[in-house]
């Protein structure tokens, strides 16, 4: 089978990198794709037990049940996004196996598991220093409350951005800078790909 | 570089930088500056004093205040693409080249030919109160002739005749304490929140913080209010969580503490920035503005605000005059007169309504010699391009007119005070309603609807000491309203109290008979007469008058003129100023260009352009792109020298001789699953789903609660409890949107879950005779055997060595296969289906092909062929339409409308002449000599020429169509011919549907 094209595949191949990548003119603001994610979108009943422990026996972690929280697991993480509806990335490696063990723990219950890896992805941006750069990027394009205190690694949302549907997920990496995943649907993976790009000339003074 | 001379600058002080000359051009005149000057004492330095003319008489103007209130001194700054009509001299900061001319003078400010007419009045005789009511009204075809000389004199700028080329964004943000306003108030409150910890953004719409500090000499702290303002901004700048914003104008309060503010970066790659900030607590220190003095011939230039003054004289080192006067009816006018004596400026004389006049402002004019006139007021004003003197007379006992022998005052400068505005148009803006307050004559902020307290002037305090206090006190309040300890908040900054006498309100000095006019609006020129007028024409109510009179209407919505307007207003009408109230407050606060509302979402940001997995191949291969929805699809493919009708034709033949191919991927996908998921379409489609076979697929039809046709796709059965189902492209997201509200609030028993995986497939459609041969070639594990594999059925295998799930479904009429993979595989899909196709001649086509097509067929397009108001039965598709069971909108069907014989049906219609294409929309009627107006009996939806049958095809919506096969309509088009069409069914090509089927 031939290998499958990323959203950004247009955007790597013009970078001549494997996948798209980006730094700011002034440096402030990092962003690349992270292809070929798992993301599993997982509806069922949240005050059905077996549903609950079957799912978390296979993901290695509860799903989270307090709205715009995630949990992370053996797999991959887990985002709420609804009271009977969750979110389920996991690393572009041992994704069908991930798969897998889902469906087996959801067979013959009322639930939805449904492989929407090939139209998804997510745009990672990394703020350098204090990370304000990289969140007035994001603030340009969203309405939410993006400071660290109000919006901390362990929360996620789903919004408007740019007039896009994304799914906004912040962490801080290992070397302690601030950094924002964002979910979205391939065909819109462009328009904030090259949004993004635009915008961050503003943000950290370099164009 | 040599810079002309600033004749009318002082030798030293002021806020501004001599190391920095700057070069600047007014009205085609090269002057020089400072940096740190605004345009307004740039100007006024190299003595131009004369700045517009005014829009209805085109009186001679000068510069009258120094920040947003300026009605005057408006010009048209910057040239191009980047030139801004109506800015405000006072409020732009100066800056090197900067360009700017008056936007109120034509030809001219010097040599204005409507003022060597008498200004617009005489042009067009009588410009009273309700001049717009009373003139323009009637006769109405003089409109035209009115508005062309009108929009010509009055100036009013000129917007930019070529795209922006300035960058401008938007960014939201969110902070517990939002302080508008950077003097001594916002300073204070900002100081106070921030140290308690609160997230703080204060915004001064200056270029430099400190409000009214910055010209005077007051000390904070027993040190100079100056170096206070400077630690104070040091301090806020080293808070991590305080943002400061000078060059911001706060422009609008909305619902929920939402504020915009508009941030200017002069010189900048991002020129503007708007804010969009959501506040915990908002504290309003917007300040106060000061009132003018109405009394004749006050727009002279060289009348000025004593505030005006004082700004120019102290803050830019400025002489706005050579010998000064002042005409106020309180006493922090006499600043002004303390200023200009200071630095060099002789002041003739003091002229104060009040008939005992003691306090020490006043006090310490008097020991500097300068004569008051007390219980007087100045009755006229001498000089038409330029103040040469003021007359006054003095007040009777009753205060109602004028008495004695005229006293002339030798000046050419009248600084005017009368008294203090609040400026409450933010507070407003909440939803509150600023009241009155009669101890100190002005309106002051009334209850807080939003989250929002008003501090310092902006709340009616005008002294200094109590300023600091309430700021500080209304920053830690707003801090603690957010959840911080106030006890953070630090020691408030001090000042030693002033005492200052009660002013006397005057908002209409009384005038000797034949007196000149005396303008309350300058920049509309409404004057109290017009006022006056309007209350004996029965205009009472204050917005009534306003619209009337023009008071307010200004590009400086009357910030200087309206609460003198209505006092005369309310005088007149004798229903007193608490009662007459204000006219209402809108956003902006002050005007902003349209560029920043819009901020990058233009050109390419506009709306999100949504691509296909195979987007790029369509680039390379030169296709032309239409948008559907916010996607983009490929239209056709021209070959080099094609026209689109050449494009089209040949893809239409190679998908009817042979095969095309489509990128079909845009179409909306929903996965319908759950043990009532079959029942649940029976609710949404008109058909019947429960008996559907695993592997088979059907056509489904929705309606709308009205039983008008909503969306069409066919669905096809994956499993017992699980449907794929297609929606048209524009349609998906209001499709699973309605079918949410459905299961969610009216069927929550229903077990089903409805998930949107059109991102996830790739969809390749392949039509035509040889579709069969490619498939045969590219699949394995497939029978494609028309027996094994019929038309509406589906089979998973692999194509082109990736998992697939093909349908054989058609929307052209021909032997057809959608091939689904998942989509980052479709570029490779497509790649092996078009090298396998080689060999039959396989051609990519668009859209245009793809509706020409099923056009052929008779096939509508929903959105196209319907337009919310078509029915199936209009549709001639009653077989569709299940009588077994309920459906969405089937009730709806048989109200007496939707059975009526004579609704529009559709048909196919053919012109009498091959070759003559109908435009799509074309009216029809029953006769070719028609009567205006004429009966139309119907239109045409869809219209194309038919390579294929070699003549052009036409689908229309026809009253009782049906019973008219055979018959004619026509067509009358615009170019004034009428075409004749036969009615005929709408099914052109293979109605048997041997081809599709084979």
């Amino acid at each position: 089978m031939a290998e499958p094209q990323s959203p950004l595949h247009d955007v790597a191949v013009a970078g001549g990198a494997a996948a798209a990548e980006f730094v700011s003119p002034g440096g402030a603001v990092r962003m690349c794709e992270l292809p070929f994610l798992g993301h599993f979108h997982l509806r069922g009943a949240p005050d059905d037990a077996k549903f609950l422990s079957q799912v978390k026996a296979a993901l290695g972690c509860a799903l989270p049940l307090t709205p715009n929280t995630t949990a992370a697991g053996e797999a991959g993480g887990v985002l709420w996004l609804g009271p009977d509806e969750w979110w389920i990335l996991t690393a572009a490696g041992g994704r069908a196996e991930v798969l897998q063990s889902l469906e087996k723990a959801v067979a013959g219950m009322f639930a939805s598991l449904i492989d929407q890896s090939p139209g998804h992805t997510v745009i990672r941006i990394i703020g350098e220093g204090d990370g304000e750069p990289a969140r007035n990027l994001l603030r340009s394009g969203c309405t939410l409350d993006l400071h660290p205190e109000h919006f901390p690694p362990g929360r996620c949302a789903q919004t408007v951005f740019a007039k896009t549907n994304v799914t906004l997920l912040p962490a801080e990496d290992e070397k302690n800078r601030w950094r924002c995943d964002l979910v979205v649907r391939r065909s819109f993976a462009d328009h904030l790909w090259r949004w993004l790009e635009e915008g961050a000339a503003g943000v950290d003074g370099g164009g | 570089m040599s810079y002309p001379s600033q004749g009318r600058r002082l030798p030293e002080g002021g806020l501004i930088d001599r190391g920095s000359p700057l070069l600047f051009h007014f009205n085609g005149r090269t002057c020089s500056g400072y940096a740190g000057d605004t345009l307004a004492s740039a100007l006024l330095a190299n003595g131009v004093t004369l700045v517009g003319r005014s829009f209805k008489y085109h009186r001679p103007r000068g510069i009258v205040g120094s920040g947003a209130e300026e009605p005057n001194a408006i010009v048209q700054v910057g040239e191009g693409a980047l030139t801004v009509p109506n800015m405000r001299a006072t409020q732009t900061e100066l800056h090197k080249d900067l360009v700017a001319a008056s936007v109120n003078a034509w030809p001219g400010v010097s040599f204005d030919l409507a003022a060597a007419a008498g200004g617009l009045a005489k042009i067009l005789p009588l410009m009273p109160a309700g001049f717009y009511y009373k003139t323009f009204m009637w006769p109405q075809s003089f409109w035209r002739h009115y508005e062309r000389i009108i929009r010509k004199a009055a100036g009013l700028g000129r917007a930019p005749g070529a795209p922006d080329p300035q960058r401008r964004d938007k960014i939201n943000i969110h902070c517990d304490v939002l302080v508008a306003g950077g003097g001594p108030a916002g300073l204070a409150a900002a100081l106070a929140a921030g140290r308690c910890g609160a997230r703080v953004i204060l915004a001064d719409e200056q270029f430099i913080f400190g409000g009214s500090l910055l010209p005077g000499d007051a000390a904070i702290d027993r040190r100079p209010a100056r170096d206070w303002v400077g630690r104070a901004v040091d301090e806020l700048r080293a808070m991590k969580r305080v943002r400061l914003l000078p060059r911001t104008t706060v422009c609008g309060y909305f619902d929920h503490n939402f504020l915009s503010l508009l941030e200017r970066m002069p010189g900048q790659p991002l020129a503007e920035r708007l804010w969009r900030v959501r506040a915990r607590r908002v504290v309003l220190a917007a300040g106060a503005i000061e009132r003018p003095l109405v009394f004749p011939n006050n727009d002279r230039p060289g009348v000025m605000l004593a505030s005006a003054v004082s700004q120019y004289v102290r803050r830019y080192a400025v002489r706005p005059g050579t010998c000064g006067a002042l005409f106020t009816n309180n006493d922090s006018g006499y600043t002004a007169v303390l200023d200009l004596l200071d630095n060099g400026i002789s002041v003739a004389g003091v002229v104060d309504p009040r008939t005992t006049v003691h306090g020490p402002l006043p006090g310490r004019v008097r020991e500097r010699g300068v004569k008051i006139h007390t219980g007087c007021v100045v009755t006229n004003v001498a000089g038409r391009r330029r103040v040469r003197g003021v007359q006054v007379m003095t007040l009777s006992q009753a205060g109602n007119t004028v008495t004695g022998k005229a006293a002339t005052l030798q000046c050419d400068l009248l600084a005017v005070s009368g008294g203090w505005s609040p400026a409450v148009h933010l507070h407003a803006q909440s939803g509150a309603r600023p009241v009155f307050d009669e101890s100190r004559a002005c309106f002051v902020p009334g209850e807080s609807v939003q989250a929002e307290q008003s501090a310092g002037a902006a709340n009616g305090v005008f002294d200094l000491a109590a300023c600091l206090a309430e700021g500080h006190a209304a920053g830690a309040a707003a801090a603690a309203a957010a959840g911080f300890s106030a006890a953070g908040g630090g020691e408030a900054p001090s000042a030693e109290p002033a005492e200052q006498a009660p002013l006397m309100p005057l908002w209409l000095a009384p005038a000797p008979p034949g007196h000149g006019k005396r303008f309350v609006d300058y920049q509309n020129d409404t004057d109290a007469a017009d006022l006056q007028l309007a209350v004996r024409e029965n205009y009472r109510a204050m917005e009534h008058v306003k619209r009337y009179t023009a008071l307010g209407f200004g590009t400086d919505q009357g910030k200087l003129g309206n609460i003198n307007g209505m006092a005369i207003v309310a005088a007149e009408t004798g229903a007193g100023i608490a009662a007459t109230g204000t006219t209402t407050f809108r956003p902006p606060y002050t005007p902003l260009a349209f560029g920043a509302l819009a901020g990058r979402e233009r050109g390419q940001f506009f709306d999100p352009l949504r691509k296909t997995a195979i987007h790029q191949w369509h680039v390379d291969h030169g296709a032309e792109f239409e948008n559907v929805g916010q996607w983009k699809r490929p239209w056709f493919y021209p070959r080099p020298g094609e026209r689109m009708v050449d494009a089209v034709n040949r893809e239409c033949l190679a998908a009817r001789g042979a095969v095309g191919i489509l990128d079909a991927g845009t179409l909306g996908k929903i996965d319908v699953r759950g043990p009532d998921a079959a029942e649940f379409l029976n609710r949404i489609y008109t058909n019947a789903w429960d008996k559907l076979k695993i592997g088979a697929c059907r056509y489904g039809l929705m309606l709308g609660e009205d039983g008008m046709v909503m969306d069409d796709g066919v669905t096809a059965r994956i499993a017992e409890d699980r449907f794929h189902m297609t929606t048209t492209t524009g349609g998906a997201a209001h499709v699973l949107a309605w079918m949410e509200r459905w299961l969610q609030t009216e069927w929550p028993h229903l077990r089903v879950f409805l998930t949107s995986v059109t991102e996830r497939w790739a969809t390749v459609s392949l039509a035509g005779p040889r579709s069969r041969a490619v498939m045969e070639t590219l699949c394995g594990g497939i029978d494609f055997a028309a027996a094994a594999f019929p038309l509406m059925a589906f089979r998973d295998g692999t194509v082109a060595g990736i998992a697939a799930r093909v349908f054989r479904i058609s929307f052209s009429g021909e032997l057809c296969y959608e091939v689904n993979v998942a989509a980052g595989h479709g570029r490779a899909l497509w790649d092996a289906c078009m090298e396998a196709g080689a060999v039959h001649g396989i051609t990519p086509y668009g859209t245009e092909t793809m509706h020409v097509l099923r056009a052929e067929k008779g096939y509508i397009i929903v959105g196209q062929d319907t337009d919310g108001s078509v029915t199936p039965m209009d549709l001639g598709m009653e077989w569709i339409l299940s009588k077994k069971k309920d459906f969405l909108g089937k009730r709806s069907l048989s109200r007496p409308d939707c059975v009526r014989k004579d609704r529009k049906q559709l048909v196919g219609l053919r012109t009498m002449d091959p070759q003559e294409v109908l435009p799509e929309g074309a009216q029809l009627t029953d006769s070719r000599i028609v009567s205006r107006p004429a009966p139309m009996v119907g239109h045409v939806t869809s219209s194309y020429y038919s390579a294929c049958l070699k003549h052009s095809i036409a689908l229309a919506l026809v009253k009782g169509g049906r019973a008219r096969m055979g018959g004619t309509v026509y067509a009358p088009l615009v170019d004034g011919r009428t075409v004749a069409a036969e009615v005929c069914s709408p099914v052109f090509y293979d109605p048997e549907g041997a081809k599709q089927n084979g």
